[in-house]
């Protein structure tokens, strides 16, 4: 029993584990995966805060604010610029390298900055975070589950008091009992093909925040990355542009995000890529000493296409790359459901608004986290002890125990493949009515599928067939609530654009969409109003 | 492209050990991990592998493939086929747990883990770029294993903490911002750690993105020598073979092997008496002597620099 | 270059006499001036902290630089730790540096271009193997020799700076009319450097080589080392006790083979000293040669 389950062990989870615990409770963290091989290794920007004399916190909101078309929370977006350059100086503390001009931290301007305010550990910040934060945890003595996959929470009359979970080296289920529980589970890029996904990027936390009663805010917002290596999954980081980087059509038109805003660029790069096959990412990186700053990228771009990118342009595609909202959650990260947080991309925290500014998403992940640790922690000190979570133990055995005995793999891959399609194509940069329509019936109908499959293996030890049944029928609740909250949002904003409603619509749709699980299907309502940015 | 992977299962259930063969479409710039994944997913949820991210940052990955051991994620289908067929096999030095996994725990984790980790930092202490530039070029590091393989003290003891684990360490004494940098260097200096690697280069060699791991070690050694610590408190031999190396060279210019024999293996009574049948052959075959060790010309000259040496790095004596 | 400063270390003027012995004999059959550096210090050998041995190898290099000449090693070790330090100070500021602090007071100052190359590259570079070809007075027919290599004549490429360079032992063996036996340690470490250290792992790491290389049946191994050769002659007898088998290998250093193909005598080449005899693999070149003559 600890009195702090953090759910997943990437930076937002580590950042929690250690809010938590500096709290003087016990925590412990189940992630799938060991720590440091999380998705959080890959993220390359950097962290948003007003390093300098010359930029303030305030810049840095109206920024984040601007770029979000309207839909940011503007308490949200206050408190996580005012405490930004707080949260990177402790990072620093904890052993972060960040890059200085002598001594000072030194900042990069990123496409939607007003300042050179992002933070910098080469093109690796999400690598070297990831890592010191891992080591301040072992430091901290938290307890880890590692290689352990949640099943589902346990919640008892309203109040989340621990997770089942099932340990994959023996097929062994538990409840790991804990007086709080945060989700930092990361967000589900497997529904869409092509991605930036690991592996592992399934949304589980999403999915199992919402078939426990808890709604899903801003869905419909999903962000792809403009620059994504053609036939691979890396992601160009906006460093790229920092040092000069341009992106052009292959006939050699720049192509840059104008007054349009994110979602117009975005949707300019997709229609140059569909004509053309691919764009073209180059830059004067051979110059000025980028070699160590770019190295990380240089390096993959290598062994993957063979081209060294300072000299040849490197053929690139956009790709879903993130969802902007999550399990809906108030400032400090809690969830409607007591003793329920959320923290990190899994979270709705209402920051990021309809279009994310490039560099937030790290800092969003140490903030929210760092806030979810503290409550959940706080909330822990006074809360009664938790049960034994006996029901949903043997709930979940035994819906394991039928998937064992089911076919899987083949049927199963061809469901998350042509969910994933059809994510990418009426779910992506363009949607419209009767293709959002389509997507939620042929999600309906796979989920029927999916109830008559299974594992496709019967072994309990590593079973990864088990796994990937577990996670495809996660990425099916998730992908419901998108195309609802896709379907319901009839405007156009950001990253969300609809064909059919092409105008914003800041009178009829200046709000967040929750989404929650209903007895059939998606219900759709009304967050409070956002006040117009 | 049709690619055949052929790879070796062994326990986790009924399979005998043995190749496995899986046939997958896939592209030429399809990595060997994205195969496996395709195999496992379409075909097979019983192989068992790991690795998350697909794009070399996880570390997660490695593999022997057609018998060299990589970052498969970073390998492409195109470049390591033969005939369109790829051979997967576990890595070297650890214990397979299931098909292609290992014990990483055993392997790596442990061994890293138990180095004392997190720096313990001083919020007063300012680091400058350079000082840390190194410190962040170690930062590349993923935890792959890749060095770990290539190690020749691994190759006859799996104990080694491995260059992995050492590097980890070199980042925090090299970092101005902890304050812990002599219990460290103790710490890594006890058997298994940092005296006990040979510098033998493999890890540099090893290394995908030039931390060098070799250097960093022998980097790691040279600050421990320059804080006064030259061993662990569990063997004293690696101090007492700095020091007699060092006293011998200060004093003669040259090294003094007999004097080293001796003074490593514990000072003359007992290093003399473990010494005493080598040392007797060979006398007999003119490969030892019982003169005095000679000074060179120049000892002098020598003697001024390891002089001049602690000065300028305030290296105690 | 037909002129070397030469460098012969540590062990070859103290427990390895026969290794100076050999290359000094077999450098004057070749027509190779050599110019020994008497005042100059160990290299650190990889023991001594960076901090102390740059200064003192950068001294080194300096006084060879003075001469004109470029060095010559006959030690693996040595060869890696001056050529390490060679390539460090190539960088102007660190060259500074140590010129300043370390060498002026001396009056020295090192410029940067000495070069520094084994008595192998030597061999195959400088003499050329056509060369070593015609001097084979005895061809080592019928004679299968392990190549073991070690670690600083393969490692680390920027200092080796020739790839090839890693294959010049077989390159020699086989002009002089040897068969190469290749062994999978042939580039691994020999255990030297942690013998005093930690000996159960040194004693491994020699029982694994030898012993691969009599599993394989050679008649003797090559090292390019004098370190190697205390190893894997000196520690062969307590390796095999530690991994509990029965090893008889003989080491031979470098020059020892190139001399005894030049038809130099045994004897003359120290073969008497080593720890584990060599009588064998020479009665087998002394039967071929007979054979040969008749």
């Amino acid at each position: 029993m600890h009195d702090v389950l953090v759910v997943g062990g990437g930076i937002a989870g580590l950042r929690a584990a250690l809010a938590a615990g500096s709290g003087g409770v016990s925590v412990a963290i189940a992630s799938r995966a060991h720590p440091t091989r999380s998705y959080s290794v890959t993220v390359q920007d950097g962290f948003n805060a007003a390093l300098t004399d010359g930029d303030t916190w305030e810049a840095h909101a109206a920024d984040t604010s601007a770029w979000g078309e309207g839909l940011c929370v503007p308490e949200v977006v206050e408190s996580v610029c005012r405490e930004a350059r707080g949260l990177v100086m402790e990072l620093d503390g904890l052993g972060v390298p960040f890059n200085r001009n002598g001594s000072e931290v030194t900042g990069l301007q990123l496409r939607g900055a007003s300042a050179t305010r992002t933070a910098f550990v080469d093109d690796m910040a999400g690598l070297a975070t990831t890592h010191t934060l891992y080591e301040q945890c072992l430091r901290a003595g938290i307890t880890f589950y590692e290689e352990w996959t949640v099943t589902s929470l346990v919640v008892v009359d309203g109040v989340c008091t621990g997770a089942v979970a099932l340990e994959q080296a023996t097929g062994n289920m538990d409840v790991l009992q804990a007086k709080a529980v945060v989700l930092a589970t990361g967000g589900p890029r497997r529904l869409y093909e092509p991605s930036t996904a690991s592996l592992h990027c399934t949304g589980d936390g999403m999915a199992l925040a919402y078939r426990a009663g808890a709604p899903l805010m801003d869905m419909e917002f999903i962000e792809y990355h403009p620059a994504v290596l053609k036939n691979h999954r890396l992601a160009m980081p906006e460093l790229c542009w920092a040092y000069g980087g341009e992106l052009r059509t292959a006939a050699g038109s720049v192509l840059s995000v104008a007054d349009g805003g994110a979602g117009e660029f975005l949707r300019a790069v997709q229609k140059a890529a569909n004509e053309d096959g691919h764009v073209e990412l180059s830059g004067p990186w051979a110059e000025g000493g980028t070699q160590d700053l770019l190295f990380n990228t240089q390096h993959r771009v290598k062994q993957l296409t063979g081209l060294d990118m300072t000299k040849d342009p490197v053929a690139v595609r956009p790709a879903m790359h993130r969802v902007l909202g999550g399990i809906a959650v108030d400032p400090s990260g809690a969830t409607s459901i007591g003793g329920l947080y959320a923290a990190g991309e899994c979270a709705g925290t209402g920051l990021h608004g309809a279009a994310g500014l490039p560099g937030n998403f790290l800092l969003a992940a140490v903030s929210s986290g760092k806030s979810a640790g503290h409550a959940a922690a706080l909330y822990a000190r006074s809360a009664a002890a938790p049960g034994p979570g006996r029901e949903a133990l043997d709930r979940d055995r035994g819906l394991v125990s039928g998937a064992l005995q089911r076919e899987g793999a083949k049927p199963l891959a061809e469901i998350r493949n042509e969910l994933a399609g059809l994510m990418h194509h009426n779910v992506g940069m363009i949607r419209e009515n009767a293709g959002l329509q389509q997507t939620a019936r042929r999600i309906e109908q796979m989920r029927e599928s999916y109830n008559s499959l299974g594992a496709g293996s019967t072994g309990s030890e590593y079973n990864f067939g088990l796994g990937q049944y577990l996670e495809m029928g996660c990425l099916l609740d998730v992908a419901g609530a998108i195309v609802a909250s896709a379907l319901a949002r009839e405007e156009s904003r950001g990253v969300h654009y609809r064909s059919d409603y092409p105008a914003r619509d800041d009178v009829g749709w200046s709000k967040h969409l929750l989404a929650t699980a209903g007895t059939s299907g998606t219900v759709i309502r009304d967050a409070a109003a956002a006040p117009s940015a | 492209m049709e690619l055949t992977l052929n790879v070796r299962r062994r326990g986790g259930g009924a399979l005998e050990p043995g190749l496995q063969a899986y046939q997958i479409e896939v592209t030429p710039e399809t990595s060997v991990f994205d195969a496996l994944v395709k195999a496992r997913e379409e075909q097979d949820g019983s192989l068992a592998f790991r690795g998350n991210c697909s794009v070399g940052f996880c570390g997660d990955c490695t593999l022997m493939v057609n018998g060299k051991q990589v970052v498969s994620c970073l390998v492409t289908v195109g470049k390591v086929q033969k005939d369109n067929e790829i051979r997967i096999e576990p890595i070297k030095y650890a214990t397979v747990t299931k098909d292609v996994m290992h014990d990483v725990n055993q392997f790596l984790w442990d061994k890293a883990n138990s180095l004392s980790a997190g720096i313990v930092s001083n919020s007063t202490a300012a680091a400058t770029e350079e000082e840390l530039r190194p410190v962040r070029t170690a930062m590349r590091c993923t935890m792959c294993g890749l060095c770990d393989d290539g190690c020749t003290v691994i190759d006859v003891n799996t104990e080694f903490k491995g260059p992995a684990a050492l590097t980890r360490i070199f980042r925090y004494v090299f970092d101005p911002r902890d304050t812990r940098h002599v219990e460290r260097a103790v710490e890594v200096g006890e058997i298994n750690g940092i005296w006990d690697c040979v510098h033998c280069w493999e890890a540099s060699e090893h290394c995908p993105v030039g931390i060098d791991p070799t250097h960093r070690i022998m980097e790691l050694r040279d600050r421990s020598v320059r804080l006064g610590v030259k061993s662990g408190r569990g063997n004293r031999s690696a101090a007492r073979h700095y020091d007699a190396f060092e006293r011998s060279v200060e004093k003669s210019g040259w090294l003094d092997e007999r004097a080293l024999a001796i003074q490593s293996s514990g000072g003359l009574i007992r290093g003399g008496l473990k010494m005493l049948p080598t040392g007797l052959k060979a006398l007999r075959r003119g490969k030892a002597t019982l003169m005095p060790h000679p000074k060179r010309p120049g000892a002098a000259q020598i003697a001024k620099l390891f002089e001049r040496y602690r000065q300028v790095t305030g290296t105690r004596h | 270059m037909d002129r070397f400063a030469f460098y012969p270390g540590c062990v070859a003027k103290g427990s390895c006499p026969e290794l100076y012995e050999s290359v000094t004999l077999v450098m004057g059959l070749m027509g190779m001036g050599i110019e020994e550096l008497e005042d100059v210090g160990c290299t650190g050998a990889g023991v001594l902290s960076a901090e102390v041995s740059d200064p003192i190898n950068a001294r080194t290099l300096a006084k060879a630089e003075r001469l004109g000449l470029p060095v010559m090693t006959i030690c693996s070790t040595c060869q890696g730790i001056i050529g390490a330090a060679a390539l460090r100070l190539q960088d102007p500021e660190y060259r500074s540096y140590i010129n300043r602090e370390f060498l002026a007071e001396e009056g020295l100052e090192y410029q940067g271009t000495t070069e520094v190359k084994h008595f192998l590259w030597v061999l195959v570079e400088d003499f050329g193997i056509d060369q070593v070809r015609g001097m084979v007075q005895r061809p080592l027919e019928g004679i299968s020799i392990s190549p073991f290599y070690g670690c600083y004549l393969r490692r680390p490429a920027d200092v080796i700076e020739r790839p090839e360079r890693k294959k010049y032992i077989e390159t020699v063996t086989e002009a002089l009319g040897a068969t190469n036996v290749d062994i999978s340690g042939k580039g691994k470490c020999c255990g030297f450097p942690t013998l005093m250290i930690n000996e159960p792992n040194s004693l491994a790491m020699t029982a694994k080589h030898t012993g691969e290389a009599q599993d394989k049946g050679a008649d003797a191994m090559v090292v390019p080392c004098p370190l190697c050769h205390l190893e894997l002659d000196g520690e062969q007898e307590q390796a095999a006790s530690a991994a509990n088998r029965t090893i008889e290998m003989p080491i031979l250093h470098l020059p020892q083979m190139v001399g005894l193909a030049f038809g130099v005598s045994p004897k003359e080449l120290g073969l008497g000293r080593h720890f584990v005899t060599t009588s064998k693999v020479i009665a087998k070149l002394e039967l071929a040669e007979a054979a040969t003559a008749t």
